[in-house]
Order: structure tokens, then sequence, then C-alpha cells
């Protein structure tokens, strides 16, 4: 499955969890007798998310009314944001969210792969990141730096 | 000296001697001239009245009628005053010359007396002289007893100080490098510990003066650094840190 339509939503780990609440909120109510996907989608949802959602269930060929078919890709995508891997990054500073989308979009433009960001803030990195992944972790902070400048002074 | 001694005595018995025949001379005139005075007035015309109460006894009266008897009697007084006259003489003679004999002893006395005096006075300055000698001497053999029986106490005392001074040295030092020893010990021990401490202390401080300069500086570029870096400075760190993780193999997608 392919999750390009949600690939500005897919960024930090926070929000993905937003949107795994979301989708299992929507599973949820999925068979209620008054249950649409447009109404649900309108008043759980923002605009921009509605339509990534819309263009995803039409890139994937799935009928707005079948409700089977509705959950079962629902659960795939919960299940396919799941093991989406999650970059852990320590940075100096709370970034802005053009700084997190360039992040993110490096990974991308690297990897072809989406990723998640779990992003902490240490301001004594003064600059940089720390950087982790499947339980391995390099520094690569300005303040990291600046002690091996120390150190071999 | 003895000599001399016999010359006074035989001076005073010749002086005795004379005076008693003086005495004894001029007691018998005296004696004679009372008795034949009596006799002779009573014999002589003038003394008739006395003669003849002499003569009042026959036989008296008798001789006194006898021419004879009465020069004989006249001889016998003349002879007897005579004889008084040659004894006075003789006493006065003799009394002169004991006198002069008194006079010469007097004389030789003089001498005698002044040569003892003189062998006194030569006697008593040899033995002024001597006794001053041994006077001195004896003062000398004194002091210098005296001398060496203070130099013998002081010699004594001061062994016996010096044996007290040098036990007592002996325990001093003894007491003293003990003493020492256990200073030395203790102060090697706290010399140890001390550096030991000041060495901890040290470390310490110089760790807490680390941090204190990390921290430091970590605030000032925390503080002038990360104010003074904008923000696409830091996306650009932080995307050349994820170039350097691609580099390192972090990310194995």
């Amino acid at each position: 499955m392919n999750l390009s339509a949600l690939h500005q939503y897919l960024i930090v780990k926070d929000g993905v969890n937003k949107l795994v609440l979301l989708f299992e909120k929507l599973n949820g109510e999925l068979f209620k007798e008054s249950f649409t996907l447009d109404g649900f989608l309108t008043t759980e949802t923002s605009f921009e998310l509605t339509h990534a959602i819309l263009n995803l269930l039409e890139e994937n060929k799935i009928n707005k009314s079948d409700r089977d078919g509705l959950q079962s890709f629902f659960t795939q995508i919960q299940e396919q944001i799941s093991t989406l891997p999650v970059i852990h990054l320590m940075l100096a500073f709370y970034p802005k969210d053009k700084t997190i989308r360039a992040i993110h979009d490096w990974f991308y433009d690297n990897y072809k792969k989406t990723v998640l960001l779990d992003i902490t803030v240490d301001r004594t990195l003064i600059g940089g990141s720390v950087v982790s992944f499947k339980g391995r972790a390099n520094d690569y902070s300005l303040k990291n730096r600046i002690e091996q400048m120390q150190a071999s002074d | 000296m003895v000599i001399e001694v016999n010359l006074i005595e035989n001076f005073i018995l010749a002086t005795v001697v004379v005076g008693l025949l003086a005495v004894f001379a001029i007691f018998v005139k005296n004696a004679l001239k009372k008795k034949h005075v009596g006799e002779a007035e009573n014999n002589m015309p003038n003394h008739e009245s006395d003669l003849s109460h002499v003569a009042k006894s026959p036989e008296d009266q008798k001789n006194m009628d006898n021419p004879d008897y009465m020069d004989i009697i006249k001889a016998a007084q003349k002879h007897a005053e005579d004889l008084l006259e040659e004894t006075t003489r003789a006493a006065s003679e003799m009394i002169a010359g004991g006198k002069q004999t008194n006079e010469h002893i007097e004389a030789q006395m003089d001498k005698v007396l002044q040569k003892i005096a003189a062998d006194d006075i030569h006697s008593l300055k040899t033995t002024s002289s001597q006794f001053d000698r041994e006077y001195k001497e004896t003062l000398q053999d004194i002091q210098k007893q005296l001398q060496d029986a203070a130099y013998q106490a002081v010699e004594n005392s001061k062994n016996t100080y010096n044996e007290k001074i040098e036990t007592f040295t002996k325990e001093l030092v003894k007491n003293g490098l003990s003493m020492q020893t256990t200073v030395d010990k203790k102060t090697a021990e706290l010399l140890a510990k001390t550096e030991s401490e000041i060495e901890e202390y040290k470390k310490s401080k110089l760790n807490k003066v680390d941090e204190e300069i990390n921290t430091l500086v970590q605030k000032v570029y925390r503080d002038v650094l990360r104010t003074s870096i904008p923000e696409n400075a830091h996306e650009e760190m932080i995307v050349k840190s994820l170039e350097e993780a691609k580099k390192d193999g972090m990310f194995k997608l």
C-alpha cells in the first residue's frame, strides 16, 4: 500500500499517533447506522487530512460505501504505520514546522521511504543533533564537537 | 740569758749584804755611843754628880778614886770611839763602795738590759720575722689547702654535675630520639594522609572547576551561540549531522 498521500501527515511520531487514534475511532464508528465517511472526516479531521484520506482511498480504489473494505483498508494503514521506522532526533532547539519537514524530506529524498521523527530538545547541544536509530546513537551536536576539540587541546 | 740572770742575782745579793752590814754598823755605833757617853758623863768631872752616883758602891767609889782606873776607862772609851769611827768610816766606805758598785752594776745592768733588750728586740725581730714568715707560710699553706679544697670541691661538684648532666643528656637524647621517632612517624602518617586529602581535594576541586568551566562554556555557547545561530543555520547543521549519520551507516532502512 502506498501511503504517499499521507506523507505530510506521517512525519512526527506524536502526529502519527493522533492519526492512528483517528483510524481506530473511524473503525469503531464504521458500522454505526448513521456513519458516513465524509461526515466523520469532516467532523473529526482537518480539511487537508480529509482530502488526503479520500485521495488515498481513491488511489487504492476503495469504495467509500464498502464498510468492510474501509475497515480492512484502515486496519492495513494502521498496521503499515506501526511498521514505519522511527528516527529519534535530539535537537538543540524547538524546530519550526519548516525544519521538521525539511528533515523528514531529507530521509524521503535519500531513502525513498517514509520515516517517523521522534524529536526531543536539549538546548545544551547548541547545534546539530544526536541521532538514535534501532538502539544505536551518535552524537553529531556542536557541543560534542567543541568538547572533542577541547579534549584534543 | 743565763749570764745576765746570774749577774742580777749577785747584784741583789751584794746589795742586801752591804745594806745589812751598814745597818749593823749603825746599830753597833749607836749602842756603843749610848753606853760610853753615859759612862763618860758619869766619869767626867763635869759629870761628877752622875759618877758620884755610880760610885755609890764602895768598890766603885774606890776605883774612882783610883786615877789609873779613870785613865784606863778614858783610853778604852777613846779606843771605842776610834773603833766606832773606823767602823763608821768603813761602813761609809762600804756604803760608798756599794753605791759605786751599785752604779757600776746599774751601768752594767743598763748595758746588760740594753743588750738584753737589743737581743730581745733582735730575737723579737727574728722571732717576729720567723713568725711572720711562718705565719705567711702557714697562711699560704692554709690558703693553698683552702684553694686545693675549694678546687677539689669544685672539681668534685663539677664531676658530679657533669655525670648528672651526662646522664640527664643521655636520658634526654634517648627520650628525644624516641619522641623524635614517634613524631617522625606521626608526621609521616599525617603528611601522607594530608597529601592524600590534598590530592583528593585537588582532584575534587579540579573536577568541580572543570564542571563549572564546562557549565560556563556551555552556558556561553548556549547563550551566545544559540541566540546568535539562525534557524536556517540550525537546519543546515541538522542536515549535516544526518549526512554524517548516513555516512556512518546509522540508517539501514
